[in-house]
């Protein structure tokens, strides 16, 4: 196994194994700043630096291996109470964090097989250079050394030639005599087990294996060249030994740290157990799983066909059961919302020092779990909405009149009937409809004169290449990030709502759903095709009568209890041949707090709908946006309201062109 | 998990099967399942060809007529029609596709001395769907390119707006 391990194989589990110990680093770094230093956060930190320090030399990425050093160095001087932890201190430590990650990064991403870049170069020199007024000269000196010249190493190895080696005119002796050549020191001993007893010996076989000890200062392809011509019948195991002077060095550090406050150095410093699955074995459950309910829903159509109550009442204890195990398989992938919350204590930190404001971040709800890969979706918009609400929102200081001078920005999350809510609240000065407004026709967003509602126009915001603030700043303001937030949300199905005092603050409220892979629905026939609309977006269905049809003189819009409701006849939309019924039913959603109906042909009632992607060749299909199957085995089509309702505005949009 | 099917080097092994009493054969390399026709869903807008989706085993796959993509017209659906699963790779994903044949008949080894050159003009089917014609035991049997009938491209186009099919 020693010889196939090359850095593309590892490349992931030390990618995640980095990341985890970086986030580790920033989250006590960012503590530090906050509640001041005690002897367990730094030595988190310095922990976090040694770790990845010892899994980077491991895999001989030297630049991260080098830059590391400096830093932990400095970090243990700090922990010594040699040198005093400042805020300037913590700025630095945290800027090195970042590089470390962008050393990492970069060591991932291009496979270990290029050296860094001049821009990190650059970078790690400018660090080094900040962080070694912290060391004595001496320090500085010892480390750079031991990485410029390529310097000898002590290998281990093991060679067993392969048994017809002399019959095709190979000499062992004869390579062990080259490397001997190219090694400064050469031990070998030759291992005899596997020759056999005298009788059962072939002269003309080679049974003869060695240990060898010796350091060199080619590297280990080279090694490996030296047996290139007999490789295939050698087996070769090649080990690095670590060389006695760095080895101990490190090694001593973390004795030192193990016994003050950390009993589990080599596993996770979090109290909770936790095993690290590959998500795709998780996905794969929720399949089957998926599966499983499609095919129970059969069993209990077939049950209730049969007519007998005993097989319709264990039937139902299964499906019960089915349930409960979907519950927890969906239960598998939920995340707290906590870690990503707690990303945004710097971000809140660094930008308010750069703008001179002072901002509280305030978390509420971190405990409220959702879907991994929402989590992983929704983390970037929040960093937009933040950064907006930083910068455009809360004002300096001294603009803020009788509110206290530290503003407070606010993250909240919470449940709400299915959906997951997330908000985000400034107590800065509000939104103002009316430079809104004016920006929204400057651009030419809108139209002069146009009628918006409020939160229609809270909602310019988020169109693309719209920014209200006077100047650019390196923060927000480029008009760009607010439109991704926009679509991120509405990728995953959720949907954004905007609250705004003027003077008093803004909040944006994002609904999100719990998960990804099940959804309520409602199971809806146009023609012969069966349609399944998600459930929370549907308010009512009603019935469209011959009377009403023949009223609505080929408009496409009814009057619903005294207010119009804008119509979209499905069947009409997707082209089908339409069906011979003369019922129709109008299925009423609510999208972004206004109603449509649906005109369809038949209601079938509420669905559970495990989604199915429909694939790469329906990736021009407008208006659906999934299948999935139903109890029959047959497949339904998941219908894209917002698609829909865009289409519907967009006819609208038409209509009052002509 | 078995990846073989469609690891496997193109062999020499070909399935044949039928359309509109004309023999025809693809690659086993890319042959995943063949299972008894099944229920189908039309999906609107789509191009005539592609019959619709049908779930195998919890998956929900594309199903194309075999026979109108090869502009022989629709399949007259029978007894002993049957769905043929192939495995692609499509911009790096996998994904399975059935096709809509009328009959299967069996494996033929077909080597280059069965191999012919696929003639240069009077063919019905376009000739980008053509791998090559083979002869066996006097009976000729055009060998299909799969990622020529396949295409991305070509499955994933919308109907025309104004062309109105009845479903």
């Amino acid at each position: 196994m020693s010889l196939g391990l090359s850095f593309s194989d590892i490349a992931k589990e030390f990618h995640i194994e980095s990341l985890e110990l970086l986030e580790a680093m920033e989250n006590a770094l960012v503590s530090i700043r906050e509640n001041g230093m005690d002897d367990e956060t730094i030595n988190a930190v310095f922990r976090a630096a040694h770790t990845i320090k010892g899994a980077a030399g491991m895999y001989k990425l030297e630049y991260v291996v080098e830059f590391t050093h400096v830093a932990e160095s400095v970090l243990d001087l700090v922990r010594n109470g040699k040198v005093a932890m400042s805020d300037s201190l913590g700025d630095l430590f945290l800027t090195c964090k970042d590089h470390m990650q962008n050393l990492v990064e970069f060591a991932v991403v291009n496979n270990n097989e290029k050296s860094p870049t001049s821009d990190l170069l650059g970078t790690t020199h400018t660090l080094n250079e900040a962080l070694s007024i912290y060391l004595g000269e001496t320090h500085s000196t010892e480390i750079t050394p031991h990485t410029k010249t390529p310097r000898e190493k002590q290998w281990h190895m093991y060679i067993t030639f392969g048994k017809s080696v002399l019959e095709q005119g190979f000499e062992p002796a004869s390579f062990l005599a080259y490397l001997r050549k190219q090694s400064s020191q050469f031990n070998a001993r030759v291992d005899v087990s596997s020759v056999p007893v005298i009788e059962r010996l072939s002269p003309t076989q080679c049974y003869l294996a060695f240990h060898i000890d010796f350091s060199t200062h080619i590297s280990k392809e080279e090694i490996f060249d030296v047996f290139d011509f007999i490789k295939e019948d050698c087996t070769i195991d090649l080990k690095e030994i670590e060389p006695e002077e760095t080895k101990e060095e490190p090694e001593l550090t973390c004795k030192e740290a193990i016994p003050k406050n950390a009993p589990a150095q080599t596993t996770q410093t979090t109290p909770n157990y936790t095993i690290r699955v590959d998500a795709h074995k998780i996905d794969q459950l929720i399949n089957q799983i998926g599966e499983m309910v499609i095919a129970n829903a059969n069993v209990v159509q077939q049950s209730i066909d049969i007519k007998n109550s005993d097989l319709v009442e264990s039937v139902s204890i299964v499906s019960r059961m089915l349930e409960d195990i979907r519950e927890s398989a969906m239960q598998i992938r939920m995340v707290q919302i906590g870690e990503t919350f707690n990303k945004f204590k710097r971000i809140v930190q660094d930008t308010s020092k750069k703008l001179g404001k002072e901002i509280e971040l305030l978390i509420k709800g971190g405990e409220t779990e959702l879907d991994k890969t929402v989590i992983e979706k929704i983390t970037d918009p929040l960093v937009h909405i933040v950064r907006n609400a930083l910068d455009h929102g809360i004002e300096l200081p001294n603009e803020r009149g009788e509110k206290p001078h530290k503003g407070i920005l606010s993250l909240n999350a919470y449940h709400d009937a299915g959906t997951v809510v997330i908000e985000i609240s400034d107590d800065g000065k509000g939104l103002d409809e009316e430079v809104l407004y004016q920006k929204g026709v400057e651009k030419g967003i809108i139209e002069e004169g146009a009628t918006l509602s409020q939160q229609e126009v809270y909602k310019l915001i988020l169109a693309p290449g719209f920014s209200t603030a006077k100047e650019v700043t390196d923060l927000s303001g480029r008009g760009v990030g607010m439109d991704v937030v926009k679509r991120n949300i509405e990728a995953l199905r959720g949907n954004i709502e905007i609250q705004s005092t003027k003077g008093k603050g803004t909040s944006f409220i994002i609904r999100l759903p719990l998960t990804l892979a099940i959804i309520d629905g409602f199971l809806v026939k146009v023609g012969e095709i069966f349609y399944v609309i998600p459930l929370d977006m549907v308010v009512e269905c009603i019935e469209l009568s011959e009377d009403e049809k023949a009223q609505m003189h080929g408009n496409n819009y009814i009057n619903l209890r005294g207010s119009i409701l804008p119509l979209l006849n499905v069947g009409a939309f997707f082209e089908q041949k339409s069906a011979q019924t003369n019922r129709s039913n109008i299925v009423v959603v609510h999208y972004a707090g206004k109603r449509y109906g649906f005109i369809v042909d038949e209601l079938f009632g509420e669905f559970q709908t495990v989604i199915k992607p429909l694939g790469k060749i329906f990736a021009n299909l407008k208006g659906i946006s999934g299948a999935t199957i139903l109890g029959s085995g047959n497949v339904a089509l998941i219908l894209d309201v917002s698609m829909l309702v865009q289409h519907l505005l967009s006819l609208k949009a038409m209509k009052s062109e002509d | 998990m078995f990846e073989s099917a469609s690891k496997n080097e193109e062999g020499s092994q070909f399935l044949s099967f039928f359309l509109k009493n004309e023999r025809f054969a693809i690659n086993v390399a890319h042959v995943k399942e063949i299972i008894e026709y099944t229920q189908i869903t039309c999906v609107p807008m789509m191009q005539n060809f592609l019959a619709g989706v049908t779930n195998i085993r919890g998956n929900v796959i594309p199903v194309i007529d075999l026979s109108s993509r090869l502009g022989m017209g629709l399949s007259d659906i029978c007894k002993k029609s049957c769905i043929i699963t192939v495995e692609m790779t499509i911009e790096d994903a996998k994904s399975e596709i059935g096709l809509v044949v009328d009959m299967v008949d069996q494996v033929y080894d077909i080597n280059a001395e069965h191999k012919m050159q696929a003639p240069e003009f009077g063919t019905k089917i376009r000739k980008e769907f053509m791998q090559m014609m083979a002869r066996i035991e006097d009976k000729f049997i055009t060998i299909l390119d799969i990622s020529g009938v396949l295409e991305l491209q070509e499955l994933s186009k919308i109907r025309q707006k104004t062309a109105c099919k009845g479903s």
